[in-house]
């Protein structure tokens, strides 16, 4: 119980840094967004105004505490440009990137799993090759590069699935592999170094000693330790998930966060690329809260102190 | 615990062989997929919709506040009327209001008879005055809202359908100002993330969901819409709007497409669904110069620049053909543009002898080092590499920065540039020339980024902005671009045409000259 208190108080300060460093950073660059929106024909006094209406002639500073403030209470702000509070726009968008995640993360561990497990269990031939070849590609290769080449192939030529958009399942398997090719090359790999290693431990050769079955073996004693590192690593992931599911929701027109978050720095719009920022710090943080409970429920040594 | 409950799956798992249980989970995994594949794409009593691809979101619809192209189409043209609008003559025609000019700086305009807004109240001047005075308001902050009150002293309703404007002072391109939706005063339509649009327009609007819009026909239009359904598909990725083509999911699109990517419409299989059509367009592509760079200030190295572009090339290479050389601001079919301008031919040779006259020799292989700052789109930034490579030929060392469009575009506003290139939009009157070139336009008050100095060109265009007769206005402003092209504030490079890819199965479309949606009424289904 402590060691989750603990966890859970370690993700204000993180917030917080996170909200102060898009803050400044947003601010700081280039880009009025009173030019983004008013363009060259207005006026100065127009102009002035508009900064007036948005609290951007306010001292850096009022602003930072004002946006905290604002933050605590549950307020996001109103987009500048949509003219709609942020708050609704991020819940109209995150079920869409939520559903492209897990369609992602059902793709790599859908792959991921047995394709460590057989490239472990074959160590050094052929299948551990083919595995291994697999996983160099999938990492290498880029989601702005796969994502064209899976709609040519299954869209356009075979016609199985449709080019873009959200839509029924269907509209899913292009976008989910496109952003979940990546995650699983890299979490067979993890899954067959894990299992290999685990494979050559002492517990393992008595365990056959015993003379448990090879799948009891692997199922009940290899798998379990080996997971340990993976589970890991798809908490890390996360992070790499939702930076790819821009690119993805770009190719796709998939219309989740990303592509929100992308308009909004484009537009100079600094509520919402604050809210969307805010929404997946505070999906990374708790992912990774999740994963850690899941370590220290898979190996309860970590929850020692 | 963990034991108890994994010692089922252990026992049958042990006693399946493991190249069973991969092509279980294959064969699973083929029925989930066939499963996915044969569901219903669409409800069958839907009505059949024309699809228009469009490049991105616009930001919002609001009448009052849209300023970016796809946004204003939509809301301004289809979803509203405006008062007057531009030809395809590139003048100003009567559109929901007539008018009349009773003065220089007073204009009567007419509304129609029987005219209703789509929740059915009916159109009035009252209405047109609302629509002004919202527009002129302070406190709504619209885009438009500043150059309005700038111009106009007083609106006043002068009967049930009419109205007059009396202007501050007397100002030609005031017409082209009008081009604004007539708003409704009841705010009660249908209710929006945008506010109420309800507008008097051929189509009317029936839902935003993200990445499409959709609007309806509007049945009580004088002229009903061709199409009872138009949908507006987002397509923000270059490489999927092709395949968007390839696949038959768009019906239209209208300067959407890569240039480099038209002529694959010219050729089977998509030549059999779809045909291209081209004509004049309004953009004018540019390279500005920064007149208080110490090195640009000189016309001659201006005029060198100028010689030392291949524009040709750029033109046949990077637009495809799909542009014209430009002398100026105004296309080609413009009465203020000025035929007897030619372009700057390709010349390096003359091109380093003015660049020698400029007092900057040729030095171990190179003159003087530019900086071309640019946007990060990809075509933008393949024309500063090619611009690059012209220049280096005559002894001018070009470094090409590619910014993010919120930075470049800040930059370019401040006078934070030597050499930068863009393309104006939509410009059909000339008094844009007034922004762009007279001396007290500079940022933030105009659009004279360069900081272009002529009191000659200031008188020309203060007396053109005052001067109501067509033909003593197009002469004043041919005037202006003569002294423009031989001073080179910018040096222009290509107009676009306006480059659309219409589905064979419509019959009735037609271009704008804007490249706009005000023809999309007119487009019907050919084949049913």
């Amino acid at each position: 119980m402590t060691y989750l208190v603990q966890r859970v108080l370690w993700t204000v300060p993180i917030l917080l840094g996170v909200l102060t460093l898009v803050f400044f950073l947003l601010h700081l660059i280039p880009g009025d967004p009173v030019d983004m929106m008013l363009g060259e024909q207005a006026l100065p006094a127009d102009r002035a105004q508009m900064h007036a209406a948005l609290g951007l002639d306010q001292p850096l500073g009022a602003q930072y505490l004002g946006y905290l403030e604002r933050t605590v209470r549950g307020d996001l702000g109103q987009s500048f440009r949509q003219h709609r509070p942020v708050a609704a726009l991020i819940a109209e968008r995150m079920p869409a990137t939520a559903e492209l995640m897990l369609g992602a993360m059902v793709v790599a561990l859908g792959v991921a799993l047995p394709l460590g497990l057989l490239a472990a269990l074959h160590h050094g031939r052929w299948v551990d090759q083919v595995a291994s070849v697999f996983a160099v590609l999938g990492v290498a290769t880029p989601n702005f590069w796969l994502g064209p080449l899976l709609i040519l192939a299954f869209a356009i030529k075979l016609d199985w699935l449709p080019v873009n958009e959200m839509g029924g399942l269907n509209h899913l398997v292009l976008p989910s592999i496109t952003l979940g090719t990546a995650m699983a090359a890299l979490l067979s790999r993890m899954m067959r170094t894990a299992l290999v290693e685990v494979l050559g431990e002492d517990y393992i050769r008595t365990a056959r000693a015993k003379g448990l079955r090879e799948h009891s073996v692997i199922l009940v004693h290899a798998l379990r330790n080996a997971l340990i590192p993976v589970v890991t690593v798809i908490g890390l992931q996360v992070g790499a998930l939702l930076s790819g599911a821009i690119i993805t929701e770009s190719i796709f027109d998939w219309p989740g966060l990303g592509t929100l978050l992308l308009g909004g720095i484009y537009g100079r719009d600094y509520p919402l690329v604050q809210g969307c920022i805010l929404v997946i710090a505070l999906t990374y943080v708790f992912v990774n809260l999740a994963t850690d409970l899941a370590y220290g429920w898979i190996d309860p040594r970590i929850r020692r102190p | 615990m963990m034991r108890v409950l994994l010692r089922p799956l252990h026992w049958v798992v042990s006693r399946i062989p493991p190249a069973a249980l991969l092509l279980a989970a294959l064969a699973i995994g083929l029925c989930a997929e066939l499963w996915v594949v044969a569901l219903p794409a669409r409800a069958a009593d839907e009505p059949r919709p024309l699809v228009v691809m469009l490049g991105s979101q616009p930001a919002t619809l609001d009448p009052l506040r849209a300023t970016d192209a796809d946004g204003v189409r939509i809301s301004h043209q289809l979803i509203f009327d405006t008062f007057v609008r531009l030809g395809d003559d590139l003048t100003i025609q009567p559109n929901l209001a007539a008018f009349k000019r009773l003065s220089p700086t007073r204009y009567r305009f007419s509304l129609p008879k029987g005219r209703h807004f789509h929740n059915g109240a009916p159109l009035t001047a009252a209405d047109a005055v609302y629509t002004l005075q919202r527009f002129m308001a302070p406190e709504v902050g619209s885009p438009y809202g500043g150059s309005l009150r700038d111009e106009i002293a007083s609106v006043r309703q002068t009967g049930k359908l009419s109205f007059e404007v009396t202007l501050k002072a007397p100002y030609a391109a005031f017409l082209s100002h009008m081009t604004l939706p007539v708003l409704s005063r009841q705010q009660n339509g249908v209710p929006t993330p945008w506010g109420d649009l309800n507008g008097t327009g051929p189509f009317r609007f029936v839902r935003r969901d993200v990445g499409e819009i959709v609007l309806d026909r509007n049945p009580d239009y004088p002229h009903p819409a061709g199409v009872a359904r138009v949908v507006f598909k987002i397509v923000q990725d270059e490489a999927t709007r092709l395949l968007k083509f390839e696949k038959g999911d768009i019906q239209l699109a209208i300067n959407v497409l890569p240039l480099d990517k038209i002529a694959e419409f010219g050729r089977p299989p998509l030549s059999d669904r779809y045909r291209v059509v081209e004509s004049p367009g309004l953009s004018y592509q540019y390279l500005g110069f920064n007149l208080r760079d110490p090195i640009l200030k000189h016309p001659r190295v201006r005029q060198a620049i100028a010689h030392a572009i291949h524009v040709n090339v750029l033109i046949a290479r990077r637009q495809m053909s799909h542009s014209v050389p430009a002398t100026g601001l105004m296309p080609p079919g413009s009465p203020y543009s000025d035929p007897s301008l030619k372009p700057y031919a390709y010349d390096p040779a003359e091109a380093k002898r003015l660049l020698d006259a400029a007092g900057y020799p040729m030095q171990n292989g190179r003159r003087f080092r530019l900086t071309y700052k640019t946007s990060t789109d990809r075509s933008a930034v393949i024309q500063a590499r090619v611009i690059q490579n012209d220049l280096r030929q005559v002894g001018i060392d070009v470094e090409v920065r590619s910014y993010e469009w919120a930075t470049f575009y800040s930059d370019i506003r401040k006078g934070n540039f030597q050499l930068y290139s863009l393309r104006w939009i939509g410009v059909s009157d000339p008094d844009f020339l007034y922004a762009l070139l007279d001396s007290k336009s500079v940022p933030p008050q105009g659009r004279n980024r360069g900081g272009y100095a002529n009191p000659k060109v200031d008188a020309l265009l203060e007396r053109a902005r005052v001067t109501a007769d067509p033909k003593r206005r197009a002469a004043l402003y041919r005037e202006v671009h003569r002294i423009a092209h031989a001073a080179l504030p910018y040096l222009s490079l290509w107009h676009n045409n306006n480059v659309a890819v219409v589905s064979r199965a419509l019959s009735g479309f037609r271009l704008a000259p804007a490249g706009g949606f005000e023809h999309l009424a007119d487009v019907r289904w050919a084949v049913k």
